[in-house]
């Protein structure tokens, strides 16, 4: 293998000569693709198909039950007018702005923390990622019990803490999204793992180097920790931002135990189970999807395109 | 080489017939098919879908399925039970690849009726002679659309109000009557005066309000208006005497109890004067010694008696292989002998009025309180009709929690009914859009 790599004629980029393959290589790529096939059939069946169908039935008035008509782009021009689509880009919009930096400040303070030398720090560590590895549901059930209003364990320390009339949390309609956000952070362990990893990697030479230049724990942070841990700020901020477009189960577990009729936690996905799935309107339910897929790609790509601002990688050869 | 060709193209072959072969299968190795394609001579089996969450219901099913085995050999039932949050998407489905199951429950869903979904049972009563005249009308209601009869079910399940007489004695108040409904005003004065709180005791528990206050708080008698009827004058004020009796403890919060599910064991246990719930609750509370009367749910002054029914109402589906056998099943969950085993099983009240006075039910356990709730559940009458209704009054939901956090009905009310009236008007052009089949 080292010989060949050695025999091998340098490249030059731009002057790649093509080599017609060998049967033998012809016939090893035959069968892998047939071993490939399997999977290729599925991703055509079960992925591909499936995103032209929902495309195709955008356009269509399909709901179960009636003859289906061509309705051109009426599903996506009836999206402003609808109420519950409103509420739901509303609820969604709340829940991104409001979760999204929590829980990447909160993550990030928590994985400072966690990254001390103390005693019995990997204890600390399995505590804080516990709750992480719990099924939304479980969570979502429990957390219904903690912030009941009139008997929850929250409100009833709020209560001796001396606040007289606490939240109504997701009895409320205006405290339901931030009562969702709480929720969420129980389960930040994970987030902060991600933050503990990026944390670890920072090499140590850099930090005795601004110490020698005479900073300060915040200089420390400032000019080392942060710039070092924007990469994985940016992976936190993504799967955030993606987590936060995607939010279903809790919101239709607690929705459930709120009398599974509320509009408070109509997130864009619970939104848009309903309509498809127990309303039946499949074709609207297909516009509301390729309205949620368009928006979140663009924001993803606006937020990769803002990252070469304020993302700095080590080995950027770029600068 | 020849033979890595052929071994490659024999693979590619067996995997594309098992892809075929998995896309191509029914999903149930029954008889039913797809297609109304006649008549089966010989042994049958029926697929029939059903929804439910609790146990005697499903023994019922069970019990009333080997009946009809033993009286129709020749057919066997394949019974499929979904959880009741599924079951509407199950059926649309199955409709949508015309793998419908012979025999199903139309749950609420008119929308079937009207798309041609389900078989207008009509020809078969009359063939059989089979008089439906002293059904439950609140329950056939859900059953019929232009005057054609689509199911039948088995008992007459309702919303009624129970309160403790014990508990109106010693609050000197009089017993309620069976026939003519509080108003919502005196419902709230009652559990103010039933109310203890040093004994724990509530006046009253009701779930949201929309799901037993009439419709006609809602929307306009057509069922086309919510604007101006959601947000009057009366309905804000149903609301607000509502909301106010909860805040001031005469009614636990929603937060505190799930009516629904709760309110019949705290009346039961002695912790409440009235309850707003199902009449399934009739065992439970003579289990407990509850000295207890039975009346109509509260309505606005001056309003005519309102009382939801429901029952387990089953119809023969289009697409059934079977319709004849299908039709004998049905009917035969709507006869005195399954509704007398429903009494038995469940202690329901049977469907058809004649056969609850027959059967005895009134005298099967404290007779005051069942002879009232036989009256009570013989004022039932059809509703104004809503497509998709819960879906439309959604809004409610959240109103009614907000209220109770403080909020006054007023505001609540103007801000949700534009809601419920966008909510109307898409419920109504879907409905308009439903053709029946030519």
């Amino acid at each position: 293998m080292r010989g060949d790599l050695k025999a091998a004629p340098p490249v030059e980029p731009g002057h790649a000569r093509r080599v017609r393959p060998s049967r033998r290589r012809r016939k090893q790529d035959r069968v892998a693709y047939l071993f490939l096939l399997p999977w290729l059939m599925g991703l055509l069946f079960f992925v591909i198909g499936p995103i032209i169908l929902s495309f195709v039935l955008s356009l269509t008035n399909y709901n179960f039950i009636t003859t289906t008509e061509f309705v051109g782009a009426s599903n996506y021009k009836a999206l402003p007018a609808d109420f519950n689509f409103r509420n739901a880009v509303w609820i969604t919009f709340k829940y991104i702005l409001l979760s999204v930096p929590i829980y990447a400040v909160v993550g990030l303070g928590l994985a400072l923390l966690l990254n001390l030398r103390v005693r019995g720090m990997n204890l600390f560590r399995t505590i804080l990622f516990l709750p992480s590895v719990l099924s939304g549901v479980a969570v979502a059930i429990l957390w219904v019990t903690l912030l009941n209003p009139d008997f929850g364990a929250v409100n009833w320390l709020l209560r001796h803490l001396g606040l007289s009339n606490p939240p109504r949390w997701l009895a409320s309609p205006e405290w339901a999204v931030p009562s969702v956000v709480l929720i969420g952070l129980w389960s930040i362990g994970g987030g902060a793992i991600i933050y503990l990893a990026g944390l670890q990697n920072i090499p140590a030479h850099l930090y005795e180097a601004v110490s020698l230049d005479g900073a300060g724990y915040w200089g420390r942070f400032r000019y080392v920790t942060l710039p070092m841990l924007t990469p994985t700020l940016l992976f936190v901020i993504l799967t955030g931002l993606i987590d936060a477009f995607q939010v279903f189960d809790v919101a239709y577990v607690l929705q459930g135990a709120q009398g599974s009729l509320g509009a408070s936690l109509n997130f864009y996905l619970v939104n848009l189970y309903d309509e498809a799935f127990t309303n039946g309107r499949f074709g609207y339910g297909s516009a509301l999807a390729w309205v949620m897929i368009i928006v979140a790609a663009a924001a993803i790509l606006l937020l990769f395109k803002t990252s070469g601002r304020w993302v700095y990688y080590e080995y950027d050869p770029n600068r | 080489m020849k033979r890595m060709k052929r071994s490659s193209g024999g693979a590619l072959m067996a995997i594309l017939a098992l892809v075929i072969a998995a896309c191509t299968s029914s999903p149930s190795g029954s008889s039913s098919g797809s297609g109304n394609s006649g008549q089966s001579t010989g042994p049958v089996t029926l697929t029939v879908w059903y929804y439910n969450e609790s146990g005697p219901d499903v023994n019922f099913m069970h019990a009333i399925i080997a009946a009809f085995e033993k009286k129709y050999p020749n057919t066997t039932i394949d019974l499929t039970v979904y959880p009741e949050n599924n079951y509407i998407t199950k059926i649309n489905t199955a409709f949508a690849v015309k793998s419908a199951p012979d025999v199903a429950n139309v749950y609420d869903q008119m929308e079937w009726l009207k798309a041609g979904k389900f078989l207008a049972l009509d020809s078969y009563l009359q063939q059989n002679n089979i008089d439906v005249s002293s059904f439950n009308q609140g329950v056939m209601s859900q059953c019929t659309l232009d005057s054609n009869v689509y199911c039948l079910g088995s008992y007459a399940g309702a919303v009624v109000m129970f309160y403790n007489r014990s508990m109106f004695r010693e609050a000197g108040i009089q017993d309620l009557s069976a026939t003519t409904p509080l108003s919502v005003s005196e419902y709230v004065q009652d559990a103010a005066r039933l109310t203890d709180k040093a004994k724990d005791v509530w006046g009253t528990a009701f779930g949201t309000p929309v799901t037993w206050l009439p419709f006609t708080t809602v929307v306009s008698s057509d069922g086309k208006t919510a604007t101006g009827v959601v947000d009057s004058p009366q309905t804000i004020l149903l609301y607000q005497q509502l909301a106010d009796a909860t805040r001031q403890g005469s009614a636990p919060t929603p937060s505190t109890m799930d009516a629904w599910n709760q309110g019949i064991d705290f009346f039961a246990q002695g912790k409440l004067g009235m309850v707003i719930g199902t009449l399934g609750g009739v065992n439970e509370i003579e289990h407990n010694h509850i000295s207890y009367g039975v009346a109509p749910t509260p309505v606005p002054a001056g309003s005519q008696p309102y009382i939801a029914t429901f029952s387990n109402t089953f119809g023969v589906t289009s697409e059934s292989a079977h319709p004849q056998q299908a039709e004998e099943f049905v009917a035969f969950l709507g006869s005195p002998e399954a509704q007398l085993l429903r009494e038995k099983m469940v202690g329901d009240i049977p469907i058809s009025g004649d056969v609850a006075q027959q059967s005895g039910w009134a005298s099967a356990g404290e007779a005051a309180g069942r002879q009232e709730a036989l009256q009570v559940v013989g004022l039932a009458h059809p509703s104004v009709y809503i497509p998709t209704v819960w879906d439309v009054v959604g809004p409610l939901f959240d109103g009614f929690n907000e209220m109770v956090g403080g909020q006054t009905a007023q505001s609540v009310l103007t801000k949700a009914a534009p809601q419920i009236q966008s909510n109307l008007d898409r419920a109504w052009t879907d409905w308009n859009q439903i053709q029946a089949p030519s």
